[in-house]
């Protein structure tokens, strides 16, 4: 049986078209994006095909983030509402952080208190961005967040870089620093957040709980190394991205050591034959 | 037999719908956007498969008889190609926005919305519901508009050379299979059409298929092009 029959001649990946034929169904199992028809397993989305063992499926393009609980995401204030924020995590419907679901300054225990739901643009406002953890979902569909750990809440000191959700694989910790002294938010939803590193002992304490750091919309000093290592890793992101490479912090610091080598600038990176190199020099080492 | 109109089609500029594509055939234009599956409201709810609806927007003025007419043919063409028993108890909208003036003709009373729009229409909704990819289909539907130019055949029609549309569902590198037609002219020139309609349809499908790789980064072209974008 051939196996290749997600390549063309050339080995280039094809894409699918719904109804296509891609295989037998009598020696392979259907997936996601895929129905049986008389015997064959056949193509439901525009997509790539995707093999493990006898499992075959089709991941479409472009894909809307669906949460499941537990998930780790970054997302966008879009709106303050009543006692809750709306949160845009590219799913089909805005986020909801309640009030009563982030850590308001004054210890883990404090009230929330009348006052609070007046002064909820003090924590978090239009445009601000935040991580955020997925509890159960709300009866339509819509995710409820929360940001009831010292390890979430508003982001600062970086850049957000956004890439399709299936590129982010699930895994024990999204939060990753990178040798390069960039420390890495990789959110479920695709939205991914690269920012300058900060110690472990400098981070805001459970105790003497800092709302002025917590909140702050003010960003430390970031020198112009860190500042290039941020949009190098943005743009590697941005290169693997385009080329449908599900993004780790082992890819990126392999592809990062790679381009300090090469003494490419973060914007050459970005040039298709500079690139073509870098992911055929760093997926050969994978 | 002349060539189509310069097709040019924009994926997934809609950010809150799932899937929208703007598709431009010559110079008429219409917009798609798809949500789906969706929490279906319970007058609507289907057991067995997702409710289809369909809205249709002309550029002008709110939809008409006419607008209904054509969500009607477009709901009843797109249906076979897509498996809404994958999904019951859901709803998929599909939004169709004209992006073209209906034409004032002498001869119609009201703006009408040409054939030309409606294949163009068609053609942005199968490119959405590509591109949203949340809805499971079984094929993919292109349109296709007919005309008589000078007693010819042709493929790019002014309004009023159009004599018809077509619609063919593709699966696979299948040939389409006819699901949707409209014309008007002799019964001996039928298979010819049907025949020419259906290379139209051909050439959609194939610029669907490059426009998508290159939307998936599979493609080869335009690629310096487009990343220049993102450069800082």
């Amino acid at each position: 049986m051939d196996m290749d029959w997600d390549f063309d001649d050339e080995g280039v990946q094809k894409l699918t078209s719904p109804g296509e034929v891609i295989t037998s169904a009598t020696q392979f199992m259907r997936g996601h994006g895929t129905f049986v028809e008389d015997n064959d397993v056949v193509a439901s989305l525009s997509g790539t095909i995707e093999r493990v063992n006898k499992l075959v499926s089709v991941r479409a393009l472009r894909t809307r983030y669906h949460g499941e609980v537990g998930d780790l995401v970054v997302g966008r204030i879009t709106e303050v509402q009543a006692a809750r924020w709306k949160v845009d995590v590219n799913g089909h419907q805005d986020a909801l952080l309640r009030l009563s679901s982030v850590n308001l300054p004054g210890g883990v225990q404090r009230r929330k208190l009348e006052s609070d739901e007046l002064e909820m643009r003090k924590f978090f406002e239009e445009g601000d961005l935040l991580v955020a953890e997925v509890q159960p979902t709300h009866g339509d569909g819509a995710l409820n967040l929360h940001t009831r750990s010292l390890k979430y809440g508003k982001l600062r000191n970086g850049q957000l870089v956004t890439v399709s959700p299936v590129l982010i694989r699930r895994r024990n910790s999204h939060f990753c620093s990178l040798p390069c002294g960039v420390d890495l938010i990789l959110g479920m939803n695709g939205y991914i957040w690269i920012a300058k590193h900060v110690a472990e002992n400098q981070k805001e304490g459970e105790e003497g709980f800092d709302a002025e750091a917590v909140y702050s919309n003010k960003n430390d000093d970031i020198d112009m190394e860190t500042r290039a290592a941020i949009s190098r890793v943005s743009n590697l992101i941005h290169v693997f991205a385009r080329r449908s490479i599900p993004i780790t912090d082992a890819i990126l610091a392999e592809a990062y050591d790679w381009a300090v080598q090469q003494e490419t600038s973060p914007s050459d990176l970005l040039r298709a034959d500079v690139g073509d190199t870098m992911v055929a020099m760093v997926t050969a080492l994978a | 037999m002349t060539d189509l109109p310069t097709l040019k089609l924009d994926l997934g500029e809609l950010s809150r719908a799932d899937g929208s594509a703007r598709l431009a055939s010559g110079s008429t234009i219409a917009l798609a956007s798809v949500t789906g599956p969706i929490d279906v409201r319970s007058g609507w709810e289907k057991p067995e498969e997702a409710f289809l609806e369909v809205n249709v927007r002309p550029l002008e003025g709110i939809a008409g008889t006419q607008a209904r007419a054509i969500m009607q043919t477009l709901k009843s063409a797109l249906t076979p190609s897509l498996l809404l028993g994958r999904a019951p108890r859901s709803l998929i909208q599909l939004t169709l926005q004209s992006l073209s003036p209906s034409s004032l003709l002498p001869n119609y009373a009201q703006p009408r919305i040409s054939l030309s729009s409606k294949a163009a229409m068609m053609n942005a909704a199968t490119a959405a519901f590509l591109d949203a990819g949340s809805v499971s289909m079984r094929g993919v539907v292109c349109a296709c508009v007919v005309g008589m130019r000078d007693g010819v055949l042709v493929l790019d029609p002014t309004e009023k050379e159009e004599t018809g549309t077509f619609g063919f569902m593709f699966q696979g590198s299948e040939p389409g299979e006819l699901v949707w037609a409209e014309w008007a002219g002799e019964e001996a020139d039928w298979e010819k059409v049907a025949s020419e309609a259906r290379t139209g349809a051909e050439i959609v499908r194939d610029f669907f298929r490059a426009q998508f790789e290159r939307a998936a980064g599979l493609g080869d072209e335009d690629e310096d092009e487009e990343m220049v974008e993102h450069e800082l």
